[in-house]
């Protein structure tokens, strides 16, 4: 069997978006650091966001990663969350077409199922606020 | 370190293979291809070499070979010199470069080879692009589905947004750089395009499609560095290294505080220009990095040759063509003339010291002085600006 190089060490951080902030300059993270970028902390505290923000960019995926999903396109963004930090990840299909300036709010969905081990695999996502 | 204690390093003898599908070649085949044609020209024996440097991103998953400094050195009879491998994704031969210019400078070595490689063409392109995407974070990218197309597509729709950007601008970068791959017989592709054709091709990550994609390349190149002053020893036209920087930034796009332009690049440029002692308008020709339409775009203002925002419309208007305000991409770049991505970086250089040496045949810029190479690894993260004079 295939190893599996999905990394699922993150899955909580990601799946519950838990992100963390410099306990010095208070700067705020998502995914975690363990070294603050801006003042060179090594004091991180966790902290959960929101997962609400705007749209910064967009695209639409024609040709997904090898294995991904059963998907033929979906759009992916870049989002800069309330809290401060900008993080990508890919859009719920919900028939919306995204624009950069539209407000986004998490939405946990299963991604797929794992082909050698029959597990569901979770993502969390954006779904644009109408 | 300070600049006045390293030594003026000199490009003597370069080689490059035909890029493109190989499927008549290995990798150790297209390794001897670029090696002896590289001393040939410096006209310089195997035996002469003392280091070895070789710009390789993904040997062991493209063909499952690694330890790819000893191949190097043992398929080109090299004696028993230190070698080795660097891996800075699509900067894996801009590194190798900038390592064996390190290497003459300091004077730990007098004749080094930098070398770069890619054999892509065994794998599947599927397997290729997934082993590529790894350039990127693979837990917060390609993992979440965020292919490397998509992460320089996200750039361009941002690029697009803030400063109008269009897509026939981006069209304009692949059609010139397919013009001059025309007239480069190493180049993948021979085939000249329309904006239409680009604009029509099939979409890969809006708004990028596949004409605004540099294709999956088999090749190699190498070049031979030596003290300056030992150069004439070798060739009547050395090339002199008078600049050459490197930087990173963040490994996810996502985390940049500007995604419309790559700040390791500006870093690297700035410091180049200054080792050199020249400004952005001194330059004559250029091989920057077109992995993307949009990358050229970027990679002209971070470079200084035009204000953030007003690159596009001068590449449309014909500015950045052969002989035009700076000759871009002459080789074809990533775009026309392939990208197997550890060669590039070194190709690139091997380029400039053609063009400044008078010998890049039909595509040659006229009277050549200066030039300049600049290498982008994933989104961003790494950036390698290199500035290459005419010795006389």
């Amino acid at each position: 069997m295939k190893e599996p190089t999905y990394n699922y060490r993150e899955d909580s951080e990601k799946l519950n978006f838990v992100g963390n902030e410099c306990n010095k300059c208070h700067k705020v993270y998502f995914p975690k650091r363990n070294v603050c970028r801006d003042c060179g902390s090594t004091e991180m505290i966790d902290r959960k966001l929101s997962g609400n923000g705007e749209i910064y960019s967009y695209t639409q995926i024609m040709v997904p990663p090898e294995d991904f999903n059963d998907k033929e396109s979906y759009y992916a963004v870049i989002v800069k969350l309330d809290e401060g930090p900008r993080v990508s990840g890919i859009l719920v299909d919900s028939g919306t077409t995204p624009d950069i300036g539209l407000r986004v709010k998490p939405a946990l969905r299963l991604m797929k199922k794992d082909k050698e081990t029959g597990l569901p695999r979770y993502q969390m996502k954006f779904e644009i606020i109408d | 370190m300070n600049g006045d204690l390293l030594r003026k390093v000199a490009i003597v003898g370069v080689g490059l293979t035909k890029f493109g599908e190989r499927y008549d070649a290995s990798l150790r085949n297209l390794v001897s291809e670029a090696g002896i044609a590289c001393f040939e020209d410096a006209g310089m024996s195997n035996k002469d070499i003392d280091a070895l440097y070789v710009g390789n991103m993904a040997s062991g998953r493209l063909t499952e070979q690694e330890h790819v400094g000893a191949l190097v050195a043992d398929e080109l009879a090299l004696s028993n010199v230190p070698a080795l491998k660097v891996e800075n994704a699509c900067a894996s031969g801009g590194t190798a470069f900038r390592q064996a210019y390190m290497a003459v400078a300091s004077g730990m070595h007098d004749r080094v080879m930098a070398l770069g490689v890619e054999k892509m063409t065994d794998v599947s392109t599927s397997e290729a692009t997934t082993g590529l995407g790894g350039a990127g974070d693979k837990s917060w990218e390609l993992d979440d589905g965020i292919t490397f197309p998509g992460l320089y597509a996200l750039m361009a729709r941002r690029h697009m947004h803030d400063y109008g950007t269009t897509e026939e601008q981006m069209a304009a970068v692949a059609v010139k750089n397919h013009a001059n791959a025309y007239k480069n017989k190493y180049a993948h592709f021979h085939k000249i395009i329309s904006i239409d054709d680009a604009i029509r091709s099939k979409m890969i990550a809006d708004p990028l499609k596949l004409y605004d994609c540099s294709p999956i390349s088999d090749g190699s190149a190498s070049l031979i560095m030596v003290p300056a002053e030992d150069a004439r020893k070798y060739t009547d036209t050395p090339i002199i290294i008078s600049g050459s920087a490197q930087a990173s930034d963040t490994l996810r796009l996502a985390d940049r505080d500007d995604i419309t332009s790559i700040k390791a690049a500006r870093i690297a440029a700035e410091k180049a220009y200054s080792q050199a002692k020249i400004k952005p308008s001194d330059v004559n020709v250029a091989e920057v990095h077109d992995c993307f339409t949009i990358a050229e775009i970027i990679a002209m203002e971070d470079l200084g040759f035009y204000k953030k925002g007003e690159a596009a419309k001068a590449i449309f208007d014909g500015d950045t063509g052969l002989n035009g305000k700076v000759s871009v991409n002459t080789s074809g770049g990533l775009k026309g003339c392939g990208h197997p991505v550890g060669a590039t970086g070194i190709k690139q250089a091997v380029e400039i010291v053609w063009q400044l040496r008078g010998e890049a045949e039909g595509r040659q810029v006229s009277n050549a002085k200066i030039g300049l190479t600049h290498n982008v690894g994933g989104s961003g993260s790494t950036a390698i600006v290199n500035i290459l004079e005419r010795g006389d």
